[in-house]
């Protein structure tokens, strides 16, 4: 319980310093967001206008503060651009962010994880050989550059699956799965890479201790050995890497959703830049600290069940 | 001998008849089908559907479809009658009486009246909305005469009116709580549905007061970021037309039977300035050496991929009714800009920062070339990237640069596109100042007479390559690329796209 108590305040306060930080930084890059607004046919008259109107002729901190202030409150403000709710924006763009980071993590687990411990388990023969160089090659790849080539051939050679954009999951389920499924594929290839890396390190490092040896020695089944002992006691490093790679989908991926054009948090976010839409980009960033925070939290967690030794205190 | 000349002459002539009549009937006697569904891929979503408060290019160029003002333009650029049917002016300009059509419905099917025209307009220049259009303090009294009738007092004669009343939209004030989601207006489209970052669609309105327009029964604005993935998409027959395609990717369509690319001035010169305020620019032998060493034409075949057109001074050749031809006023001739670089007490050239808009790749890529080529003249230029929010401020707005690239357009009166040059306004980043140039626009601003506005705007452009205010290179084209099926698209002199004149056919 006391446990769970400083992990909530140290919570709060990451969120406090991240949002502190972005606004900060936000306001020491020049651009101010009344000129990107009006672009090149600013007025000085109106440029002044419309500060007023946005509220941003008032003093930094006092602009700080009544944003924090606003958002105890569930107030995450208005877009200065789109003149709409940032939270309603965010809540667009959410199951796009959410189920292309899911899928993806689906596909980076169930192949990295397989295939990580069969080379493992296969040390030193061509198949190992073989996962290793794949995952070489699929960290070398840009994933922007695979999913352009990706489209070129189940969209337009085959015809299979749609070229980009995205179709919400109520007004049609399937094709809503099947607009998500290249990009998805395109995100995980990066990640499979590194984590089938990981995966087989973490086996190998496993397969050298005793323990192994002497199950093997009583005369348990090879893939009982691999699956069922190896394979749960290397998931701890393996957890870490997927939650740090989890947290980072959910972060949008920017790249992606603009090759795919999918309406996603990442892309939102540059949008928010690009415009100098303070209120979004600070409404979207204490989104993804919240959620990098949680998945921490939940990796924690999950280290919990995966290794009785582990204890918080 | 004599009979064969005759007889291969009638097969002549024979021949040029029908090419002339196929030529012809294609154009002329194919009447235009009704229906379907037209796709239009687009880079980014729109700011705000409330047309008082837009300013995004985005979102005007679906708003040509939906609202409309008294007056409009054509794809020349000229003023043509809209909601007004006729306007008088009074002889001194500063009068000017609208009649109205009584046939215009909302698209929430209520009757246009004279209360609509005054409305929109004084909540136009009405501070309150936060965001006013820079003219609205040249009306002063606005009235109702009668039913179809309203007159309008400007302070003082301001010729390019006409042009900026045709942003004006007017708009039904029992819809101005949601317009900013749910656009009301009078055009040929009316709004469907508006998904953030997916699309924006648009129904045929019945009741449009051109019976006989739009063609089609609706438009679905499809928004695809990346410029490959929107060719990928034309191709797969998921979208129909790419307005504004990017030259780099233009060649994937250029020789490909089922699509077409369109390709016209875009009315956005695309210019190098100099910030004369700074050694060594306030020499005016500088500049000319700038021009004289940028080879133009290479410059657009390799920037542009060829897809521009060669400029003079600021303005572009789709303003038919003003532009003055003077591209080729300071040809490219690298020994006499080492020359006037020699004269100016530069002999071996200078070293100088040209800062490129990051976001804009055309003009990174001029600017690349034209610092190789001003290198072959001495004259060392290190490129700066700057971001978009950075230019507009450091550079546009506090002048703190040595030389910059960009585009500036989209404006149809020839007082709009030079009134920059200026010496006392508020965005010359040139820091260009020139007493005749004052005087002249400041003529040209109260004249009224077109041919006289013509022969005052002709010696402005004059002025700016006399003086080499800017290194003006070109106006890249407006390319867009669509299926075959598609017709009746329009190039415009403005960033809008017209869908009502578009229709499927053979």
């Amino acid at each position: 319980m006391q446990y769970l108590r400083q992990r909530v305040a140290a919570l709060l306060f990451t969120l406090f310093v991240a949002c502190a930080i972005t606004f900060v930084v936000f306001n020491v890059i020049p651009g101010d967001p009344a000129l990107l607004i009006m672009g090149t046919e600013a007025d000085p008259e109106v440029l002044d206008t419309l500060r007023q109107t946005l509220g941003l002729d008032l003093p930094l901190h006092r602009q700080f503060f009544r944003w924090v202030k606003a958002v105890t409150k569930g107030d995450l403000g208005t877009s200065l651009r789109m003149g709409q709710p940032v939270a309603a924006l965010i809540k667009e763009r959410l199951p796009v962010t959410l189920s292309l980071a899911a899928l993806a993590m689906v596909f980076t687990l169930g192949f990295s994880v397989i295939a990580g411990a069969y080379a493992a388990s296969h040390r030193g023969r061509p198949i190992d050989f073989l996962i290793v160089i794949m995952s070489q090659i699929g960290l070398a790849i840009p994933h922007f550059w695979l999913g352009i080539l990706l489209m070129l051939l189940f969209s337009l050679r085959w015809k299979l699956l749609p070229p980009g954009g995205f179709v919400q999951w109520h007004t049609d389920p399937r094709q809503a799965f099947l607009s998500l499924l290249l990009p998805a594929v395109a995100l995980a290839s990066h990640r499979v890479a590194s984590l089938t890396r990981i995966t087989r390190a973490a086996m190998l490092d496993i397969l050298s201790q005793d323990y192994i040896r002497a199950s093997r020695s009583r005369g348990i089944s090879h893939t009982v050995v691999i699956y069922q002992h190896a394979l749960k006691n290397s998931l701890v490093p393996i957890i870490t890497v997927a939650g740090m790679q989890f947290a980072g989908l959910l972060a949008g991926s920017v790249v992606a959703e603009e090759v795919f054009a999918l309406p996603g948090l990442g892309r939102l976010l540059l949008q928010a830049i690009g415009y100098r839409d303070l209120p979004l980009v600070q409404g979207i960033a204490l989104f993804m600290a919240v959620m990098v925070v949680s998945v921490n939290f939940i990796t924690d967690m999950l280290y919990l069940l995966l290794d009785p030794r582990i204890r918080y205190e | 001998m004599g009979l064969r000349l005759t007889l291969l002459a009638r097969l002549g002539i024979v021949l040029l008849c029908i090419g002339f009549l196929t030529a012809n009937s294609s154009f002329v006697f194919a009447s235009p089908n009704y229906g379907g569904h037209l796709i239009v891929a687009v880079p980014t979503d729109p700011d705000t559907f409330d047309a008082h408060k837009a300013v995004a290019a985005a979102t005007k160029e679906i708003d040509f479809n939906t609202y409309e003002g008294l007056v409009s333009y054509n794809s020349k650029g000229e003023i043509i009658p809209a909601l007004a049917v006729d306007w008088d002016i009074s002889a001194d300009g500063t009068e000017y009486i609208f009649t109205l059509r009584e046939d215009v419905f909302f698209h929430n099917n209520r009757l246009m009246t004279a209360e609509d025209v005054v409305y929109s307009l004084n909540r136009i220049r009405d501070d309150s909305t936060g965001y006013p259009l820079t003219w609205h303090k040249n009306i002063e009294h606005l009235e109702i005469l009668d039913t179809q009738q309203i007159r309008l007092v400007l302070a003082e004669p301001y010729a390019p009116f006409l042009s900026e009343l045709a942003d004006a939209a007017i708009i039904p004030s029992e819809a101005v709580e949601t317009l900013g989601v749910k656009p009301i207006g009078t055009g040929p489209f009316k709004f469907v549905e508006w998904a953030i970052g997916q699309h924006i669609k648009l129904t045929k309105f019945e009741k449009y007061w051109k019976a006989e327009l739009p063609y089609l029964d609706g438009v679905t604005f499809k928004i695809v970021p990346n410029p490959a993935t929107a060719i990928l998409n034309l191709k797969a027959g998921a979208v129909h037309v790419i307005p504004r395609l990017s030259a780099d990717v233009a060649w994937q369509v250029e020789e490909d039977p089922e699509f077409r690319l369109l390709s016209a001035p875009m009315n956005t010169p695309q210019l190098m300035a100099y910030n004369l305020m700074r050694e060594p620019f306030d020499d005016i032998r500088v500049r000319q050496a700038i021009n004289y060493g940028i080879d133009k034409d290479l410059l657009i075949e390799g920037a542009a991929w060829g897809y521009g057109s060669k400029i003079g001074s600021n303005m572009s050749p789709s303003m038919e009714a003003f532009y003055v031809d003077y591209a080729d006023y300071y040809p490219y001739d690298p020994d006499k800009a080492r020359q006037l670089l020699k004269n100016a007490g530069y002999p071996h050239g200078f070293q100088s920062t040209l800062s490129l808009p990051v976001d804009y790749d055309l003009h990174v890529k001029a600017g690349e070339m034209a610092a190789a080529m001003l290198a072959e003249i001495g004259i060392e230029l290190e490129l700066e990237l700057v971001e978009w929010g950075t230019w507009l401020e450091r550079i546009y707005t506090k002048r703190d640069y040595d030389l910059t690239i960009v585009g500036l357009g989209g404006k149809l009166d020839p007082h709009t596109i030079l009134n920059r040059y200026t010496s006392d306004y508020s965005r010359n980043f040139f820091n260009f100042a020139h007493e005749e140039y004052d005087a002249l626009i400041e003529e040209g601003f109260l004249e009224t007479n077109p041919s006289k506005r013509g022969t005052i705007y002709a010696r402005c452009q004059e002025i700016l390559a006399e003086e080499a205010a800017a290194l003006f290179i070109m106006d890249p084209n407006d390319l867009v690329a669509m299926a075959k099926e598609v017709n009746g698209w329009q190039h415009y002199p403005k960033y809008v796209d017209d869908l009502a004149h578009v229709y499927f056919g053979k």
